[in-house]
């Protein structure tokens, strides 16, 4: 009896935390509500151009924004959407990360109208891009069907070199793989590290090997079809189509030699990305092979970067498809009471001239394509936007190869580590990938 | 004094006194049933799910321990556990027990400081301790290898954190240097209550170092020798293994805990009720060497 | 005789002595980083002394990377659970000392030993739903809550078996003068369990301080984040700075270690003691 007395004085203790707590979600009219995760500083500004231009044509309208990382956004988009309320704008990342499971639950409006109605599909993106932001309406196949998201701004993998020791030791700028590994060894004869890697993070590991495979998949299969290939294995998870392509297996025999040629800096194995791109900093490797977003600490380096895109197996190739595509995209929530005025923000945000003027400004790859290039001093912006572009022209952007299974991350990466200590073989490399894959898509 | 009036007063009071204790203790067992224990035990039911976390759950009984046994990450997981467990727990234990009978039987001076510099480790977030051997394992431009190459044994540097050799027991020697001082600690307190006087007796006897060791020191240490196993076996399997592995390794090269293993498939790959399932595992280990250790403790005594 | 008496106790100085060093040399090298560059310690090794003594880095990691921010998180987060755990925990521990009441032996071992026993790990997955579901998540309480529940059961059964320890006599002498129960606790226990208070305040300060587990999957926002998380939030964000990581490192392992030393022989006692009983 008196213990129920008491334990019914804690419960209405905690119903008053709980009701304290929630009394904040209480909705407004006329708020326009935004989670995305465009935090770090070369975005921040953006999404605040963009609110502005959007309180300029609103101004009875208020916007609330709340920006954070990735997996903590997701965790609270899903957690909201769940519960069946959320903001009006979304974070909806990728694939069966985020975007499968919410078109299936119907959380998520379909921006195809609005794609239309803001010609967001000639201006944003070459179509390829598109491709990873499409699901089918059932939400059962990815890469196909409708759009669901749209993301900020861009990102490309290329490669990074630095341009005193290619002046010292009088090099070229390689125009193939082949022309690369020539380089590699005057780099190493030279004295310095050809390429600076750090694969204690996996994901240092997918952009190297990554890039290297769409080159020997472009070479085995022709540019246009490595695309066509690389879009069924990592976006639409084809059960038709296998990993055990004699160009992944190549590109990983490609390493193995990089590795044993002693291409890759002293203890890669055991640097994380961020240590790689300090000992490029310190000036210790010619080499680094990486994406777009470290463009703005190595624009900050005291020695002066150029970037290519990475080459074609033989000189004179086509341009293998470059690994890329849009920053982590956002979408309409299907609880937003104004779905027409969160698409207007969106192409606010991601399509107007503010945007591409702020995002040139602050060294970010625009959405909008292809980026007018006059007025932008030559350097190391100027190269990565003239490969951004390029990669648009020809339309073969390739991809994050952890995207195609959800274990794919933790596969690749023990399994690279593996490679790129010549514990296994090549084939036993694609081996574990294709059981990885085909666990899944079977 | 009037008979009825006190009546009435001692049952009103004994009715109050009843419910007292339960009002003194409500704060503290509600909060521990609600944000401790209740979220343990729906480890239980969450693990005979499968469930993303967000969306419908569907009950597949034990699949998920089922599938647990052929899960060639978490065996690995496991055995990686193993070698920390070893360096963390009988490591420390052993080398413990020897170098606290070296100090204690000594009488040192400074046991005190030299108790407050062991214990230093214990207080230090193990985040911080994972960045600060992060640095100390670093290939390039690490300590060991810089103070190897000063010493003149270039030939022993290597990619410590770097390669499935080394990885392993390098993260697991973190835990061997955090607890070690924490034993020594614990044993010293313990010898130095062991009466002189059964010493002296035995060296009339004619005992030997090593046999005071065997049959005085160490079983006069086992209550201390349990309480040093029990706690550092949550740490080699729980939050501080987890954290330490975070920052080092990241779990590669083969260097993931468990503990690491069960938040990689709950808040990454978003199988909630699998990772649930292995929580379970971890928790089972956990008291299972617990349980053991204080029953045959108990049985001793 | 003697001579062996003394070389075992040379040796036994040299082995403690050597711990000592192992143990103090990593936060040693941390401390002597912090006033480093990061190329020059890839230039000079990590043994080299600073070239100058400058705060710069410590300004940095405060005030540009947000270590000011997780600071006041990290107070916000400890001083409530640890402040309210003590006062709930010796409510707790009178009554489970001094008073009799069904069920008290289930209780005491169903929740308080459990809630001891039960580390952050084991509970994490089934702590954000719990959140979730309060509304909780990337909310400070999140965290404080169940740090607050762990921290009390801790004290409680410290505080427990320390008011074991007291003469009943003092309970009853009380009671007799007109005290209540509630008036015994606050009077007289709470001010005799000073030192006992004192260590169980010193000890659930560094374990609060120092949580990271549940922060890492409740605090979302990085402005929320104490600092454990701040720190390795910090490593995640393109920085290879060594002695900007290390500036980090030492900033979170400072506070507790400046506790731990005040208080030393308090937390020595109850580590060797208190957890015994």
């Amino acid at each position: 009896m008196f213990r129920w007395q008491a334990l019914s004085i804690l419960m209405s203790c905690l119903l008053v935390v709980f009701m304290m707590t929630t009394c904040a979600w209480g909705s407004d009219v006329k708020v326009l509500e935004i989670w995305d995760i465009y935090y770090q500083p070369n975005r921040e500004p953006v999404a605040e151009a963009a609110i502005e231009q959007f309180k300029e044509r609103y101004p009875d309208w208020q916007v609330k924004r709340s920006a954070r990382p990735l997996a903590d956004m997701k965790t609270a988009v899903m957690a909201a959407l769940g519960a069946g309320v959320g903001p009006d704008i979304v974070l909806v990342n990728n694939g069966e990360h985020m975007m499968g499971p919410m078109v299936r639950a119907n959380q998520i409006v379909n921006l195809d109208p609005y794609a239309e109605q803001y010609g967001w599909l000639d201006e944003l993106f070459s179509p390829t891009i598109w491709d990873r932001v499409r699901y089918t309406e059932d939400g059962t196949q990815f890469g196909e069907g409708l759009i669901w998201a749209v993301g900020l701004d861009a990102e490309l993998v290329g490669i990074y070199y630095n341009k005193d020791i290619f002046e010292e030791l009088n090099l070229s700028i390689p125009e193939s793989v082949a022309e690369l590994e020539e380089t590699m060894q005057l780099i190493k004869e030279g004295g310095y590290a050809p390429i600076s890697v750090g694969i204690l993070d996996d994901w240092q590991f997918f952009h190297l090997y990554g890039a290297l495979q769409h080159a020997a998949l472009a070479h085995q299969m022709g540019a246009d079809a490595a695309q066509e290939y690389l879009d069924d294995v990592v976006v639409r998870t084809k059960a038709d189509r296998s990993w055990m392509e004699e160009g992944n297996i190549e590109s990983a025999r490609i390493l193995q030699n990089w590795v044993e040629n002693e291409f890759l800096v002293d203890g890669f194995t055991a640097l994380g990305g961020d240590d790689a791109l300090s000992v490029y900093l310190a000036g210790a490797s010619a080499l680094f092979i990486q994406g777009s977003w470290y463009s703005v600490s190595i624009a900050e380096a005291d020695f002066e970067s150029g970037f290519i895109p990475f080459p074609p197996m033989e000189k004179g190739g086509e341009l293998p498809p470059q690994i890329g595509g849009m920053a982590t995209p956002i979408g309409i929530s299907i609880y937003s009471p104004h779905p027409d005025l969160a698409a207007e923000y969106l192409d606010f945000l991601i399509a107007s001239d503010k945007t591409v003027e702020l995002q040139l400004e602050l060294n970010v790859l625009p959405a909008r394509v292809p980026v007018p290039l006059e007025g932008i001093p030559k350097g190391l912006y100027h190269d990565i936007l003239t490969a951004w572009n390029e990669t648009n022209r020809v339309g073969r952007v390739g991809h994050f190869l952890d995207w195609a299974t959800p274990t794919m991350w933790d596969t690749i990466g023990d399994a690279g580590r593996d490679l790129m200590l010549l514990r296994i073989s090549p084939e036993e490399f694609v081996e574990k990938i294709e059981a990885d894959y085909r666990a899944f898509v079977d | 004094m009037n008979k009825g009036t006190g009546r009435v007063h001692k049952s009103r009071r004994r009715k109050s006194a009843a419910i007292v204790p339960y009002l003194y203790i409500a704060p503290t067992v509600g909060s521990a049933l609600v944000f401790v224990i209740y979220p343990f035990l729906s480890n239980f039911s969450f693990s005979l799910f499968q469930w993303d976390g967000f969306g419908a759950k569907v009950f597949i009984g034990l699949k998920n321990f089922i599938d647990l046994a052929s899960d060639e990450r978490f065996i690995r997981a496991f055995q990686t556990n193993l070698v920390y467990f070893f360096f963390t727990v009988i490591v420390s234990i052993l080398l413990g027990l020897a170098i606290s009978s070296l100090i204690a039987r000594g009488r040192l001076r400074g046991v005190r400081f030299f108790q407050s510099v062991y214990f230093i480790p214990q207080v230090v977030a193990a985040i911080a301790l994972g960045t600060i051997f992060r640095w100390i394992y670093a290939p390039l431009f690490g300590v060991i290898n810089h103070f190897l190459r000063i010493v003149g044994l270039e030939h022993l540097q290597r990619p410590w954190l770097g390669n499935p050799e080394t990885a392993t027991v390098a993260v697991a020697i973190i835990g061997t240097w955090a607890w070690l001082g924490f034993c020594i600690i614990v044993y010293v307190a313990g010898i130095q209550k062991i009466d002189e006087n059964l010493y002296e007796a035995s060296l009339l006897d004619g005992a030997k170092a090593l046999q005071q060791f065997w049959y005085i020191t160490l079983p006069d240490l086992r209550f201390e020798v349990v309480v040093t196993l029990i706690m550092a076996t949550v740490h080699s399997l729980g939050s501080y293994i987890f954290a330490v592995t975070l920052v080092t390794t990241g779990g590669a090269y083969g260097t993931r805990p468990i503990a690491l293993y069960a938040y990689q498939a709950a808040f990454v790959e978003g199988r909630v009720g699998y990772a649930s399932a292995v929580v379970i595992v971890l928790t089972g280990i956990i008291f299972g060497v617990a349980g053991l250790s204080m029953f045959l403790l108990e049985r001793k005594e | 005789m003697s001579i062996k008496k003394i070389v075992g106790a040379g040796s036994g100085y040299f082995v403690a002595i050597f711990l000592a060093l192992l143990i103090v040399i990593p936060f040693v090298v941390m401390f002597m980083g912090t006033f480093r560059e990061h190329t020059d310690i890839i230039r000079r090794g990590p043994f080299a002394l600073p070239l100058e003594w400058s705060l710069e880095n410590f300004r940095r990691v405060l005030f540009q990377y947000n270590f000011d921010l997780y600071y006041i998180n990290s107070v916000l987060i400890t001083a409530p659970a640890v402040i309210g755990s003590l006062i709930i925990a010796l409510m707790a521990a009178f009554a489970f000392s001094v008073m009799e009441f069904p069920l008290k032996r289930l209780l005491l071992l169903a929740t308080i030993s459990l809630g001891v026993m039960v580390a952050e790990v084991f509970i994490m997955i089934p702590l954000f739903q719990l959140m979730n579901q309060l509304g909780l998540v990337d909310n400070l309480l999140s965290v404080i809550l169940p740090s607050l529940a762990m921290s009390a059961c801790f004290s409680t059964l410290v505080l427990r078996s320390f008011f074991m320890g007291l003469p009943r006599e003092l309970l009853d002498s009380g009671l007799v003068d007109g005290a209540s129960n509630w008036q015994v606790l606050w009077k007289i226990y709470a001010p005799i369990a000073r030192p006992a208070i004192v260590t169980c305040g010193a000890l659930t300060t560094v374990w609060t301080w120092n949580t990271y587990i549940t922060p890492l999957v409740l605090i979302h926002d990085p402005a929320k984040a104490p600092l454990p998380l701040g720190l390795a939030l910090f490593q995640g964000q393109y920085v290879a700075d060594v002695p900007l990581i290390m500036t980090g490192a030492a900033l979170t392992a400072l506070p507790p270690i400046l506790i731990y030393l005040l208080f030393q022989p308090r937390i020595v006692w109850g580590i060797t003691q208190g957890t015994i009983k």
